[in-house]
């Protein structure tokens, strides 16, 4: 079908041509009707238009498309770690980037010597010692004797994990495991001597690093990890999806409760500071990245200037400084750097370094002429009319 | 061609009016003079359902990033007519894309709310119902359409432009312009009975 006037390749007359309108018959002619009552567009006001021009200048852009890539960058490693956590819930696999740091060569395990197994009973005998419980869920693992079932439950010491962090003792770094345990603590007689594993004394910072090689590996259960893993992936949850940071500090506080001594620990206190901060308990934030040690790199330069600022807040102002000076000393992106770098600009001035608050404000406005600390000015539109 | 009410503006200048003397574009004053123009061209040929404020924007990317490639040959309007016909259709097909994934498919399909001024305010809400189902039936018609069809024939029949316009701007010859709206027509005619028999008046 072509349109009134001419074949496929001569100009078909418009729809809205009145003289050919008059022609139309059927669904051209209830088209045409269409065509003609289309509104004509309206564009964009003032308003819009003087917001594109804005947005056209400044360097959103920029930020925008690297607000973009960290995002990405940080999904996918949020995944990643996500999947590795169900794989080592669900499939039972190992976490083997936790097992790689704290176990690099694993050597064959030593056990603690056994005692001499009973003479007579043959196999079936060992499976099924008591006759009556049918096959309990609880039931400890096939190769242990009855004398031995408490040894998963004492207590893995700090002080004989091999990358602990810090060689601060933890402050309870005992007691707290007890609601871990299946069964309350059982100091049978029989139980077996376990020097080396379990002393009795609190552990000393000093004695953590070297152990002695006739100490049997330690290995942290699958199951405590994937608890952790399982426990702080719900934390962030709470915190990424949900902004919900009451919920996510419960979870924390019960991270902490169940693994004191965690291998996932300092990931946990980051979050309690960012479960924190969407609490709006920024003195409490600020006490908690106080305990932290922050090192000159990653996520960690970022929580610098946080507690940078914070510091500054409360009138801290050397501390301050000393946070903004180490984020400024190390490779920081643009956006911290801009902060830090007005941030100690600031703390000097009130320290009554005037001096120097001047060489960084000069600094801040060399580097960051378009920054977000410096004045703008006051046109948004050009006033020549559109 | 006996209608002529959306023609590129008659004010449109030659972009070397906005060139300086070193030949550079001068991208303020290009925006001041068609910023407003590129709008509702953006909002003709994407329809209901785009954020009018974000192809404008696209729009002035482009020209800035192609400032290099523009020779002079045509005018500025032109040249920016053709980069938002593009500029749309790429957001079309991104929107076509967004229908494949489940978490966009509702987003794609209900649009993001317009950031075009709201069409008379004065008008009654009679009137403002019947031109936002209108403009829904004609797009949704017009959506239906490849894109090389769709945007000749929202050039001729709406922009009102002549053939040979739609053919510099999307760069198909005068013959082809012909063809492709012919086509267009008949499938759109096709199309609307189709809806008709669905669903009787």
């Amino acid at each position: 079908m072509s349109g009134p006037v001419g074949g496929r390749r001569a100009q078909p007359a418009r729809l809205l041509d009145p003289s050919a309108r008059a022609q139309l018959t059927g669904a051209e002619a209830r088209l045409a009707e269409l065509f003609a009552r289309a509104p004509t567009p309206q564009g964009l006001d003032d308003h819009g238009l003087a917001r594109v021009h804005a947005r056209l200048r400044g360097p959103a852009r920029s930020t925008l498309l690297r607000a973009w890539r960290v995002g990405l960058a940080a999904g996918a490693l949020l995944t990643g770690m996500v999947g590795v956590g169900l794989a080592a819930r669900y499939a039972g696999l190992p976490l083997p980037f936790v097992s790689a740091v704290r176990a690099p060569a694993p050597p064959p395990r030593a056990r603690p010597p056994r005692p001499s197994p009973p003479p007579a009973p043959p196999a079936p005998a060992v499976v099924a010692p008591p006759p009556a419980p049918p096959a309990p869920a609880v039931a400890a693992p096939p190769p242990l004797p009855p004398g031995q079932a408490p040894v998963f439950v004492p207590a893995r010491p700090a002080s004989v994990r091999p990358f602990a962090r810090g060689s601060a003792p933890h402050p309870r770094p005992l007691a707290i495991v007890a609601p871990v345990r299946p069964v309350p603590a059982d100091p049978s007689p029989q139980a077996p001597p376990l020097p080396p594993l379990a002393p009795p004394s609190l552990p000393s910072p000093s004695a953590a690093p070297p152990a002695p090689a006739s100490l049997p590996e330690p290995e942290r259960p699958p199951v405590a990890l994937a608890s952790e893993a399982s426990l702080l992936q719900e934390a962030l949850g709470h915190l990424r999806l949900e902004r919900d940071g009451r919920a996510a500090l419960e979870v924390l506080d019960r991270y902490a409760a169940f693994h004191p001594a965690g291998v996932l620990a300092p990931e946990a206190a980051r979050a309690r500071v960012d479960a924190l901060f969407l609490l709006g308990q920024r003195q409490q934030a600020r006490r908690q990245l106080e305990t932290l040690t922050l090192e000159a790199r990653g996520r960690d330069l970022e929580l610098s200037v946080v507690r940078g600022e914070l510091r500054a807040e409360a009138g801290d102002l050397s501390a301050a400084e000393r946070d903004f000076s180490r984020v400024l000393g190390a490779r920081a992106p643009a956006a911290l750097a801009e902060r830090a770098l007005h941030g100690r600009a600031v703390c000097r001035q009130r320290r009554g370094d005037a001096a120097g608050a001047a060489r960084d404000f000069a600094a801040y406005r060399r580097r960051f002429p378009g920054g977000r600390f410096a004045p703008r000015p006051p046109e948004i539109m050009p006033p020549e009319g559109l | 061609m006996s209608r002529t009410v959306a023609q590129p503006s008659p004010a449109a200048r030659s972009l070397r009016v906005v060139a300086d003397a070193s030949g550079a574009l001068d991208l303020d004053t290009l925006y001041r003079r068609h910023a407003s123009q590129v709008a509702r061209w953006a909002e003709r040929l994407a329809g209901p359902g785009y954020d009018i404020e974000d192809v404008v924007h696209d729009v002035f990317l482009v020209a800035q990033r192609r400032q290099r490639e523009w020779r002079g040959q045509a005018k500025a309007s032109t040249w920016l007519y053709e980069i938002t016909i593009r500029v749309v259709q790429r957001r079309r097909r991104t929107r076509r894309r967004w229908r494949l994934i489940p978490w966009r498919r509702e987003q794609a399909e209900a649009g993001w709310p317009t950031s075009a001024v709201p069409v008379s305010p004065a008008a009654t809400p009679g009137e403002l119902y019947e031109r936002r189902t209108t403009t829904a039936l004609l797009y949704e018609l017009l959506d239906g359409l490849d894109d090389k069809y769709r945007t000749a024939l929202i050039l001729f029949e709406l922009e009102g432009l002549a053939g040979r316009e739609i053919a510099e701007l999307t760069g198909a010859s005068l013959a082809n312009v012909w063809v492709r709206i012919t086509r267009a027509r008949s499938e759109l005619a096709r199309r609307m009975q189709a809806r008709e028999q669905e669903r009787p008046r």
